[in-house]
């Protein structure tokens, strides 16, 4: 008895020193210029903004850059995080917009708009929800039914082959 | 204290049904929500440990033999064993690093490095196809186990069992 579980002590040593060395690769990885690539795709994010639109006065000349005033504007950014219903990040955007007009009394205008946006991921991961797991469920064991079946006819074909010629 | 074949298949049988219905569980989280996922993850490692150590015998016969005379099925299963392990411990790894519940619980914080939460994504997919195939290689024994065990009793003893000696692990693989 106590040499039994002094065997399985050490089977579970040699089988903690192989996932130690798995996790020593994984680690190893964050810090190489893969792990960074990672982590810029996580802080990016895309939006769009509409800016306060301004009028200038009938006559006016058309104003030059200095004159531009710079409005703000609300917009939405989509965050580019783990995405595939299984995104837990939250991604920020900036928007621009610019938009020009014509009025029918000669005025007419330029606006830009800087919009700062905030955007959610697709799914929030934190959040339970049969709705989104069991599809999931089912494609995992759709998939896994796939492969005992593949197996199991390959398993088959090799098993006939062997018994038409003994000798292979 | 010696335990029969049959007890010791029904202990492994009952060993991979947790395991199995836990890894797909743990395959898609939001049928449970991240507490639970994180928490079961840490729990499987117990019966897959347990499974480890119960086939061992296996593993280390045919890790002897492995550059030497094996069949096919044997050797492609035993690589298999260790893309599963391999694809296990990265996976859980991964998990840990990025915990939201169990690593704020014993006052240690995530790690912000996109890349674990990145791999945790990526890793569980191919877990899905190396547990699927894991579980297709032994397909045959988990078939006569449920036939000789839990069937028998209400049906009688099935008229052919898939090999009179196939009611081991090594004698599968082996073959």
């Amino acid at each position: 008895m106590v040499k039994m579980i002094g065997r399985n002590i050490v089977r579970i040593c040699i089988l903690s020193f192989l996932a130690v060395m798995v996790m020593g690769v994984i680690y190893a990885l964050s810090f190489t210029s893969l792990g960074e690539a990672s982590n810029r795709r996580e802080f990016f994010g895309f939006g769009q903004g509409g800016g306060q639109f301004q009028t200038l006065p009938d006559g006016a000349e058309f104003p030059v850059l200095e004159d531009f005033e710079h409005g703000s504007g609300q917009g939405q950014g989509y965050g580019q995080g783990s995405g595939q219903g299984q995104g837990h990040s939250r991604g920020q955007g900036f928007g621009q917009g610019q938009e020009q007009g014509n009025g029918s009394s000669g005025e007419y205008g330029v606006g830009q708009g800087l919009g700062l946006g905030q955007g959610k991921g697709a799914n929030n991961g934190d959040v339970f929800s049969l709705e989104q797991g069991l599809p999931e469920l089912g494609r995992n064991l759709l998939v896994i039914t796939i492969l005992i079946a593949v197996v199991y006819f390959w398993q088959y074909l090799a098993k006939r082959r062997q018994r038409i010629s003994p000798a292979a | 204290m010696r335990i029969s074949l049959n007890t010791t298949n029904k202990i492994k049988l009952s060993l991979d049904v947790i395991t199995f219905v836990s890894t797909l569980v743990l395959l898609s989280p939001p049928i449970t929500g991240i507490p639970i996922h994180e928490w079961l993850g840490l729990a499987v490692i117990i019966p897959l440990l347990v499974h480890l150590l119960i086939n061992w015998g296996w593993l280390s016969s045919t890790t002897r033999r492995f550059f030497g005379r094996l069949p096919g099925q044997t050797r492609i299963n035993y690589l298999l064993n260790w893309a599963l392990f391999i694809l296990m411990t990265a996976e859980g790894f991964t998990g840990v690093m990025i915990s939201k519940v169990v690593l704020p619980m014993f006052g240690l914080s995530a790690s912000h490095v996109y890349i674990y939460k990145y791999l945790h994504i990526i890793l569980a997919d191919s877990l899905l196809i190396v547990f699927g195939l894991h579980l297709a290689m032994h397909w045959r024994w988990i078939l006569t186990v449920i036939k000789k065990n839990i069937l028998a009793p209400f049906f009688g003893q099935p008229k052919s069992v898939y090999h009179a000696s196939a009611t081991t692990h090594s004698s599968i693989n082996a073959e």
